[in-house]
């Protein structure tokens, strides 16, 4: 007797059945990986940002893109710097799409107001993290890109696209106004 | 030399945990993140299967070659063209024409004759009275 081996039909068979829930897997994986790093992501685009809406929307795009490569990524060691230049690069270009309101912060050399607002709380990092929030983005995008991403001046002046001077003179006066904008509130 | 209140700022800065992410926020990732995955496993069936996909095209490609001749579906086509009404009664209506512009006389000429005279005049009326216009807007511009 003659066994007849199966037509190969187009259809879910046993191994598009076991891709499927090898995919299933890979995506619970992710969301385990997601949780890990959605702080951390969200952080690094809120900072820059200084909105946290907006800061939503990058980290939901950023994730998206680690899903694309997650398949290399989730074995790699260097999967928290990726993340961060991604999140970082992403809230850049987000600042990047209003450059005209960009440019207007960049190039003034008025004083900043020190702006007046009642603290919801007396936690000192809390008030810290708000007046960050608070500062223009020309003083808040190098002073974040320094002291969180611990970029050189030199890297900074090469992502915004300005010179290292105007770098310098921005974080100088980011922390100066930072201490201000504490002082004002303490 | 740094100022306290900088070396204060400093250790802040540095001391300053993640924010923590809004809830919502991994909700909306995973639906995206589910969406691609189904796209991407539907994907790799496709190309899984696409030798077969290929081949039945090709199986396919070469059964319609065998069965037109066979069929003729273009000859049936033309024959049900053919056998329409409406063709009938536009044969008609042309027959009609033709006759009456043959047949027709006015000063010993066939209506045919005439109405292409007519037609022909018109259109030398026209060209001439173009020509003319034109000759005399570049003499008055000059």
């Amino acid at each position: 007797m003659v066994n007849a081996a199966p037509l190969p039909l187009i259809g879910i068979d046993d191994q598009d059945a076991s891709g499927l829930d090898a995919r299933m897997a890979e995506v619970q994986e992710f969301e385990t990986f997601v949780r890990n790093y959605q702080n951390m992501v969200f952080s690094v685009a809120a900072r820059i940002v200084g909105n946290p809406i907006d800061a939503q929307d990058i980290a939901q795009e950023v994730f998206i893109k680690a899903y694309q490569r997650f398949d290399e990524l989730k074995d790699s060691g260097t999967i928290g710097g990726w993340l961060k230049t991604v999140a970082t690069n992403l809230s850049i270009n987000h600042l990047n799409r209003y450059r005209a309101r960009w440019r207007f912060f960049s190039e003034e050399e008025t004083e900043f107001e020190i702006p007046t607002f009642t603290p919801p709380t007396d936690d000192r990092r809390e008030l810290l993290e708000l007046a960050i929030q608070k500062l223009p983005d020309a003083q808040r995008v190098p002073l974040v890109l320094f002291h969180f991403q611990d970029l050189s001046y030199d890297e900074i002046a090469d992502k915004l696209g300005i010179s290292l001077a105007k770098v310098k003179t921005d974080i100088h006066r980011g922390r100066d106004s930072l201490r201000k904008i504490l002082v004002k509130t303490s | 030399m740094k100022e306290p209140n900088e070396d204060w700022l400093d250790q802040e800065l540095k001391a300053l945990p993640d924010l923590e992410a809004p809830p919502e926020l991994l909700p909306k990732v995973m639906r995206s993140v589910q969406r691609r995955s189904v796209q991407r496993w539907l994907l790799s069936i496709f190309r899984q299967h696409l030798p077969f996909i290929k081949n039945s095209c090709l199986g396919l490609a070469l059964a319609v070659m065998v069965l037109v001749p066979l069929f003729n579906p273009g000859g049936a086509m033309i024959g049900f063209l053919i056998h329409s009404p409406f063709l009938h009664f536009l044969e008609d209506i042309l027959d009609v024409g033709h006759t009456i512009l043959t047949n027709l006389r006015i000063f010993q000429l066939p209506l045919g004759w005439l109405v292409a005279l007519v037609a022909g005049l018109s259109y030398l009326t026209c060209i001439l009275a173009a020509s003319t216009i034109r000759h005399l807007a570049t003499a008055k511009r000059s």
